[in-house]
């Protein structure tokens, strides 16, 4: 499937629109408070090591943070 | 994460949408050390209706299964999912050379770290040029393969 020029240019306003709503988002979680944002980072290290188990590294276990 | 995918994945293999990848932040850690991001963005090949783009069926079928929708994005098993459709050359050929990976036992499809590495040139905002010096740094990549993304597509960046 390859889409037109046309079409691409379509893409890119939808693409843009979702784009200035991410900023807004990322201003609003910037915001919330230091406690989530640490319990969302040892997610996102479990996450992590789903990705690239061979990253695990038994020494330093961040979600025991 | 991988009951979103699973989702997502059957949404590819029933029609709702044709292909899709996984691009930015996420997709940046299939090859890089973890770097805080929330939501997942799935580049999506769209219906085309009469000629013009429709993403009506994708959020049709998540309303369907109960996901909802907040802001820009859906929650998809507590995930935070944005489905952008390719909007330029590059990112179509991004999505057309994907990679196949596994997120635990569920394949899904990656952007190249090349691919990564070029359409974060092409942004250009800080975060991600510093998405560009992670990738670079961390995993290995087909220096051939960039230097023609790059050069087919204008992009220029100083990798020293």
């Amino acid at each position: 499937m390859t889409l037109t020029k046309e079409q691409l240019n379509q893409g890119w306003l939808i693409a843009l629109r979702i784009f200035k709503a991410k900023e807004k988002t990322r201003k609003l979680w910037a915001k919330e408070p230091i406690e989530k944002k640490i319990k969302e980072l040892i997610e996102l290290q479990k996450i992590m090591v789903t990705v690239n188990p061979e990253s695990r590294d038994n020494r330093i276990i961040p979600w025991k943070i | 994460m991988e009951k979103a995918l699973k989702v997502i994945n059957e949404m590819k293999r029933t029609g709702i949408i044709d292909d899709y990848a996984i691009g930015g932040g996420i997709g940046t850690m299939f090859y890089t050390e973890t770097f805080h991001t929330k939501d997942l963005d799935i580049f999506v090949y769209p219906k085309i209706i009469s000629g013009l783009i429709r993403l009506d069926d994708i959020s049709g079928y998540l309303k369907s299964k109960g996901y909802r929708m907040e802001n820009q994005y859906f929650i998809i098993e507590g995930v935070p999912v944005d489905f952008i459709p390719v909007y330029d050359e590059l990112t179509q050929e991004a999505l057309k050379k994907s990679v196949n990976r596994s997120f635990g036992k569920v394949k899904v499809k990656v952007f190249r770290p090349e691919y990564l590495i070029a359409i974060a040139i092409k942004t250009g905002r800080n975060q991600d040029f510093l998405k560009v010096g992670r990738i670079i740094q961390e995993t290995s990549i087909n220096k051939k393969l960039l230097s023609g993304i790059l050069k087919r597509y204008n992009l220029k960046y100083d990798f020293n």
